[in-house]
């Protein structure tokens, strides 16, 4: 079972909300949930890795990763983009590694790929029923000059 | 288990290599059996959608493969559908230069690499280029690297978006010669083919047909003959033998829609899947004639891996780029590296060429390190990038192969596959320049900031070499395999040495030999599939 708060922690740690909203605030944590269910060893690595950051989480601070500060909880996350395994992480968690790429990249995945991401980043979307971009092309003849 | 009723040929994978393939048969009166393991999409611009994540059920998933060593990183880069790796594949469409197919002869043997020469060149390539070119419509200007004399592509080239426009002039800077790069993607309609809209959406099954794939360009005309069998959720498992292990007879395949076993017999079998999954079929179709797995006498088969070594880079430019319009990959590249240059420390070259990129792959290429307000805060960013896809030729090593591990089995009872790759010192030295001379051209086109992204590497190559001695070599220039009369493998898998490019175009050509092999053996009614007499 992955523990709700620690999920909707870390996701909201990967991509904060700040003058504009953050992966949890566009549902991320629920997409997680969502597409781990058809993955049952990319669900058994996020299970162990959010436990062992849970373990880490007590060592550092003494408090959960949901109630951590905001400093805490990124000390905690500088430590695994770095590939070291923060002090309490212990040998039943994940490597260290795996476990970033694969949750990092659930994340990232899941915010970019959604109309808040596209919002956040302004990509406008599907184009091609509307004719797609043809008309932007600045050189027709690739071969002429500029 | 149920037996099918005969056919001509059985091929195993509906891809780039497995579709043409058909498509070439059935135009010469045979009758063909396609197995594809994955679904059929019917309509392309109903069934594919603008969206990265819907899309990424046509990938196809190397999960279930151990990997290890120390170039292990995911991107296999193959397909799952009809259509196979021609849905996700970007419309790259390189030959292969005069030198890439002498690699040994001209730079020599490297310790530590099975580096060889191919047992054909590039004049018996040539036709086949010209046939496929012509075929799938490339659109494209011949480049300062190719032959003068050869035959003009099909299509002119595409025009230039803002993003590739300052790419060019980043080249130009720097004394280097940008070029339009070929592309399988059309720059004015075909029948049953749009032109392309530049809608960025290339990799995720493309809408309007523009870039080729198997799925739109050949397996709709291939069903029109009624002599295609397409069968979709077929897994294949095995290829069964004669007694003696000279002639195949027939594919055992699971229909993974209700787990019917079926088996289906032909004179001729083609092993058309990926380039790791080519030496697990055949290696799990050992049998009393071939106790090693087929093929396998002399314990070629999954040897010699490789892939292109990848040291893509992104720049963040002061104006809007807008990397979404556009095709995908190559609007503009770069080949005046791509040769062995004495002096650099490595053998072997590499390729720049234009990359757009939409929101999930940019934020999805970022270094580990990019998380909370640093990745929002580049990802801000978006509109106003660039990149370069630059890859470069990756090294045969012997020991970088694909074994199967009997005691993890797939969901059907079969052997599941390992891949082991080391990268060759000599792919570190070339990444290193690579990387090194993609940062200087963002610099020269104006970036004010460049990432480069990890090392990647792209394009399984090389598990079933091809060549003339059947004791270093899996098939012969035909693609048949050299112990079995009639049993062909084709696709990426045959490639002796991987050259920088992108290898789609070969795979295309040698796929087109193979058919013409394979009509031949078969005393085919018409000779459709004679280069040049089909377009």
């Amino acid at each position: 079972m992955i523990a709700r708060p620690t999920l909707d922690a870390f996701v909201d740690s990967v991509i904060p909300r700040d003058e504009t909203p953050g992966a949890l605030d566009a549902g991320v944590a629920d997409a997680v949930l969502a597409t781990i269910q058809s993955q049952p060893e990319v669900a058994r690595l996020l299970e162990t890795g959010l436990e062992a950051l849970e373990r880490a989480s007590r060592a550092h601070c003494g408090r959960l990763f949901a109630s951590a500060s905001t400093e805490d909880r990124q000390a905690l996350l500088r430590a695994l983009a770095e590939g070291r395994e923060p002090p309490g992480w212990g040998p039943e968690g994940p490597p260290v590694g795996p476990f970033w790429n694969v949750a990092r990249g659930l994340v990232v995945r899941l915010f970019y790929g959604s109309p808040a991401g596209w919002a956040e980043v302004g990509f406008p979307g599907p184009s091609v029923d509307r004719g797609g971009y043809r008309h932007t092309i600045v050189r027709p003849n690739p071969l002429g000059t500029a | 288990m149920i037996e099918e009723p005969p056919s001509h040929a059985c091929i195993v994978g509906a891809g780039a290599a497995g579709g043409l393939i058909a498509r070439l048969l059935v135009d010469a009166g045979l009758r063909v059996v396609l197995l594809e393991a994955g679904p059929l999409y019917q309509d392309p611009r109903r069934d594919f959608a603008e969206d990265e994540l819907a899309m990424r059920k046509t990938q196809w998933p190397e999960s279930q493969y151990t990997i290890t060593g120390t170039a292990a990183r995911a991107g296999a880069s193959g397909g799952l559908g009809v259509g196979g790796g021609t849905l996700v594949w970007t419309g790259a469409a390189f030959r292969l230069l005069e030198h890439d197919f002498t690699v040994l002869s001209r730079d020599g043997p490297v310790a530590g690499a099975s580096v060889v020469d191919w047992s054909l060149g590039y004049q018996e390539m040539a036709p086949y280029y010209d046939a496929v070119e012509e075929h799938i419509g490339v659109a494209g200007a011949v480049g300062p690297w190719e032959p003068p004399d050869r035959k003009p592509y099909p299509h002119p080239p595409h025009g230039y978006h803002m993003h590739t426009a300052v790419l060019e002039a980043g080249f130009k800077r720097l004394g280097l010669r940008p070029h339009p790069g070929p592309v399988a993607i059309l720059s004015r309609a075909r029948p049953g083919r749009e032109a392309c809209c530049s809608c960025g959406f290339c990799m995720q099954g493309c809408r309007t047909g523009a870039m080729y794939s198997t799925a739109t360009a050949e397996i709709p005309a291939a069903l029109a003959t009624g002599r295609l069998d397409l069968r979709p959720n077929a897994v294949a498992l095995r290829v069964f033998t004669s007694a003696d292990g000279t002639s195949a007879e027939a594919v055992e395949y699971v229909d993974t829609r209700d787990g019917t076993l079926r088996r289906q017999p032909a004179e001729v079998i083609v092993v058309a899947t990926n380039t790791l999954e080519v030496p697990r079929l055949l290696l799990n179709s050992a049998s009393p004639a071939h106790p090693n797995g087929l093929a396998n006498d002399n314990d070629q088969v999954g040897r010699h891996f490789m892939a292109h070594p990848g040291a893509h880079c992104r720049g963040v430019f002061d104006h809007d780029m807008n990397p979404f319009e556009g095709f995908v990959l190559n609007h503009v590249c770069c080949l005046d590296y791509a040769y062995t240059r004495p002096g650099s420390g490595f053998i072997r070259g590499f390729v720049m060429e234009s990359f757009t990129v939409l929101p999930v792959a940019l934020a999805t290429s970022l270094p580990g390190e990019f998380w909370g307000s640093r990745l929002k805060n580049f990802m801000r960013q978006y509109r106003r990038t660039a990149g370069l896809f630059t890859i470069g030729e990756g090294l045969h090593v012997a020991e970088n192969r694909v074994t199967v591990e009997p005691d993890r089995r797939d969901r059907w009872g079969m052997p599941q596959g390992h891949l082991h790759y080391n990268w060759h010192e000599n792919d570190l030295r070339l990444l290193a320049a690579a990387r090194a001379k993609s940062i200087e051209v963002l610099q020269a086109a104006g970036a004010t900031d460049v990432v480069p992204q990890p090392y990647a590497q792209v394009h399984m190559m090389g598990t079933a070499r091809m060549g003339r001695d059947p004791a270093s070599s899996v098939v012969d220039t035909s693609g048949r395999i050299h112990e079995v009369e009639n049993l062909y493998v084709a696709g990426g898998a045959l490639f002796p040495t991987g050259a920088a490019v992108n290898p789609t175009l070969t795979i295309l050509a040698l796929a087109w030999r193979t058919a013409e092999a394979v009509a031949r053996h078969l005393r085919a009614p018409s000779a459709a599939t004679e280069t040049g007499k089909t377009s």
